[in-house]
């Protein structure tokens, strides 16, 4: 890609001032103008791209150059009196995930271009080493005889001596659960380095290069440490000896302790003495995960911090692009809210950058909100999974296939993961970060995620039904308000990311006559937190089941940035068959199906839903799979919430081999799990009615929007949609159901349902 | 594990005759084992021209590497691409001939 940018800020509103971060690879000047984009997807069985341009916001000839990118985490402490000239020395616990990757640095006060100064860190054999350079380009290293094991806790001392060269070295295993090991120690003689590396800063996971722009830091650490101690001496086995047995407080007269077991959230690390600098995290490493003493004893770190003073340092982690802005506009006042992009565009090339323009809090222009899935979208950018995971082919039924951006982000890893991924060392991957460019919110590529959801917005407009959008971001921040000011609230296509916040707005809004549209599938599902301070990142943990690409790992099921517990909503608190009446039961990518509708559809509450509607079965056309009910579907479930007078109004059927059963559906895996054999896999297509007179219309399934524009936008799914659009719009409140009104299988009693399953109702031919 | 026989070689055909959701068992049986293959090398497309013109690449050895063409041939069907793919595998997991199409 020869250009390339993102937005400064995610989610701008009418007015405000918008920047842009763009990098260019060979050209020195691009164009911009601001365009709304209606329809996304450029493909020919899709509704066509569409984009309007706004005539006041234009740059010509912007100049652009490379912009780099620095991955990789690290913890810096700046120079300062607090940190030892003379003899120095340090005591803390180490887990080396990648030993064997190649020379990584644990700590260092350390100029690589100079040579200068002193590091400790693994060589390319796995050993610990010490490299000590006085800046005369001759380097003293010292290594102990045995190599660091691969994810064993093992507690290292490490101290020279400024004045005499003297250097030490130990390391004795600290892994609770193992065997033990001998300590194993070192030690020399190598330069004096007098006050020569004061000036340097001291760093822990990396160490300087000396340059002043990117790489500045080298060497990245894959692995935790814990609680640094340092020392104004040289370590000796004492001190080992009390960090493992009492912790890192209790190591006698320390210089500084950075202790990780507090301010979670935090990228700021206090030193707990009082004497020396705090520290500073560096590109989000990994908090809340397990340190050395954890032994199964508490799940949550704000339970028993001690058991979860690690960081986890990673290679590949990234909270900032940090690029220079390259323009900006100012969003005219009366801006309709939307999706924009600036189209950067050079001879031969273009990009958009999406972003989105929602209505000013307190304001609204129209009824009906589009509710943007922007934490969705995140949780996505930027994902490598076709690229790194074995399985993904096997997933999808097909070859994998790339569109040339997908090989520009696989080769351009500094870009960061998603969610989705895993890091360089195997583990999930937590957060997302939406200062860098975000591929998944990207036109012209797949149908999915943002380019998905621009069906619905290129609905809306085809179809003459005016809307504002409204952001995942501004629901959690603004709550209640910001929903209730819409008579309707319509979701995109995969509305699956959603927070505490979003999802108590959310509830209040249906429980005070709101009307919602679940136009999509496997929505509310992931529990997802938003940093408290730096609203461009979220948060989540792959915890106990569900669809995951990854499982997090024993005792890390806690979010570190609101110390919620991570996972499904449906494990964690609330069903999504509460909120909307289905939620995830399959998955599948080959086809999507069609819906067959139900005697619920005719009933007289309902009956709007269908209006002009001929025939029995629905959806049997679309542009994502070639059907209404596919990609990943929801059902209802009593059992799980969805409420007893729910009318199930159509179900879909006729699903194939490569839908699968989402794992919290099956808890143990057997033969009949596939969209051919299983007995409940299918889309839901729901309507019930909440009080005050509001609603929900629910459609269990992704590909819904993918034919919304069939047949020029006169097709059974478009009038179904704008049905429920236009009653949903319609201030006229529902009337209270009657009792026991919904389909008979919602009106089951949980007892009632254990006996279904010997009664084998639900098994009709 | 499903191991490939020398008979399996007559199904293969079946991929480019039926529409995928019609695939016999036999047929996916094969095909889940020729998507078993270990990612560095793995034979993918490249849609050079999105939704349009496909290549035949290749993973490239380790995570961030490059992908690679395999060579010239640009494909406008997809499936016929990815049945290339297929039967590339075919002959490196098995070292046998495949049936004539």
């Amino acid at each position: 890609m020869k250009i390339i940018g993102y937005p400064a800020e995610l989610i701008r509103r009418p007015g405000d001032r918008a920047g842009f971060m763009v990098s260019t690879d060979g050209i020195t000047a691009f164009d911009a103008e601001l365009v709304r984009i209606h329809c996304g997807d450029s493909r020919e069985n899709g509704p066509g791209f569409k984009e309007t341009a706004v005539e006041s916001c234009r740059r010509k000839s912007v100049p652009g150059r490379k912009q780099e990118t620095e991955i990789g985490s690290c913890m810096i402490v700046q120079p300062g009196p607090g940190i030892p000239d003379g003899d120095i020395g340090f005591v803390l616990n180490v887990f080396a995930t990648t030993p064997t990757k190649g020379r990584q640095t644990l700590l260092a006060r350390w100029v690589e271009a100079r040579k200068l100064g002193f590091r400790l860190g693994i060589d390319q054999g796995s050993m610990v080493e010490a490299e000590i350079g006085d800046g005369s380009g001759a380097v003293f290293t010292l290594a102990l005889p045995l190599p660091i094991a691969a994810r064993r806790w093992a507690t290292i001392g490490f101290g020279l001596s400024g004045e005499s060269g003297r250097v030490v070295l130990q390391m004795k295993s600290a892994d609770v659960s193992g065997l033990g090991q001998e300590l194993v120690a070192a030690a020399g003689e190598g330069p004096r380095l007098g006050t020569k590396a004061a000036s340097l800063a001291l760093s822990f996971a990396a160490h300087g290069t000396g340059r002043e722009s990117v790489p500045r830091m080298a060497g990245f650490f894959n692995g935790r440490l814990e609680s640094p101690v340092m020392l104004a001496r040289l370590p000796s086995t004492a001190d080992i000896d009390a960090y493992q047995a009492h912790g890192p407080e209790r190591v006698a007269r320390p210089a500084a302790l950075w202790g990780f077991g507090r301010d979670f959230a935090s990228s700021r690390v206090a030193e707990a003495t009082g004497s020396a600098p705090e520290a500073q995290l560096v590109n989000l490493p990994a908090r809340g995960v397990t340190g050395s003493r954890w032994d199964g004893t508490s799940q949550k770190f704000l339970e028993n911090p001690a058991h979860y003073r690690a960081v986890h340092f990673h290679d590949d982690d990234l909270e900032d692009c940090a690029w220079e802005e390259s323009f900006h506009f100012d969003l005219p006042k009366d801006l309709p809210s939307g999706i924009y992009a600036a189209k950067l565009t050079v001879p031969g090339a273009e990009h958009h950058v999406v972003f989105l323009v929602e209505e000013r809090a307190g304001m609204n222009r129209h009824d009906v909100a589009f509710l943007a899935s922007s934490v969705t979208y995140l949780a996505y950018s930027n994902e490598h999974y076709d690229f790194d995971d074995p399985n993904m082919e096997m997933k999808n039924g097909m070859v994998s296939t790339f569109e040339p951006s997908d090989l520009y982000l696989n080769e351009h890893r500094e870009l960061g993961l998603s969610t989705y991924d895993r890091h360089s060392d195997g583990y999930g991957v937590f957060y997302s970060s939406a200062r860098r460019p975000l591929f998944s919110m990207m036109v012209k590529g797949r149908a999915w995620a943002l380019n998905a959801d621009t069906h619905i917005t290129d609905w809306l407009a085809a179809r003459g039904l005016g809307h504002d959008l409204i952001s995942d971001h501004a629901v959690h921040a603004e709550g209640l308000s910001r929903l209730s000011r819409y008579k309707v609230v319509v979701t995109g296509t995969h509305p699956e990311y959603w927070t505490t916040a979003m999802w108590e707005a959310m509830t209040r809004y249906l429980a005070s006559g709101g009307r919602l549209m679940y136009l999509g599938g496997n929505g509310f599902y992931w529990r997802t937190a938003i940093h408290p301070e730096k609203p461009w990142l979220i948060e989540l943990r792959r915890a106990e089941t569900g669809a995951r690409y990854w499982d997090s790992e024993a005792g890390e099921a806690y979010m570190n940035f609101t110390g919620e517990f991570g996972g499904l909503w449906r494990r964690s608190a609330v069903a999504p068959q509460k909120l909307v009446g289905v939620g995830t039961v399959a998955t599948g990518f080959d086809y999507s199906s069609y819906y067959r509708r139900r005697p619920e559809s005719e009933d007289a509450r309902a009956r709007f839903v269908f209006a002009g509607v001929e025939g029995e079965v629905v959806g049997d056309f679309g542009s994502i799979g070639g059907g209404a009910a596919g990609s990943e579907i929801d059902r209802a479930d009593p059992w799980l919430g969805t409420p007893a007078h729910a009318l199930i109004l159509a179900r879909s059927e006729g699903h194939t081999r490569q839908y699968n059963l989402v794992p919290e559906e099956t808890p143990f895996h057997h033969p009949t799990i596939n969209g051919e054999e299983a007995e409940k896999c299918y889309a839901d297509m729901l309507f019930f009615e909440t009080p005050g007179g509001g609603a929900v219309f629910s459609t269990g399934s992704i590909s819904w929007a993918g034919s919304l524009a069939h047949d020029g936008y006169a097709n059974n799914i478009s009038r179904i949609t704008e049905n429920v659009l236009l009653r949903f719009a319609d201030p006229a409140p529902f009337p209270a159901p009657p009792p026991g009104g919904g389909s008979a299988e919602l009106r089951r009693t949980r007892i009632d349902q254990g006996n279904e399953f010997y009664a084998g109702i639900d098994r009709r031919v | 594990m499903y191991q490939l026989t020398p008979d399996d070689a007559k199904l293969l055909p079946e991929f480019l005759q039926r529409e995928r959701k019609d695939f016999s068992l036999e047929l996916r049986c094969v095909l889940n084992r020729l998507r078993l293959v270990p990612i560095a090398g793995r034979e993918v497309i490249v849609a050079v021209e999105p939704n349009k013109t496909y290549r035949l690449a290749r993973m490239g050895a380790h995570r961030g590497q490059p992908v690679g063409y395999i060579d010239d041939r640009l494909f406008t069907d997809h499936k016929r691409a990815e049945y290339e793919i297929l039967k590339m595998r075919w002959r490196r997991l098995t070292g046998l001939p495949l049936a004539a199409e």
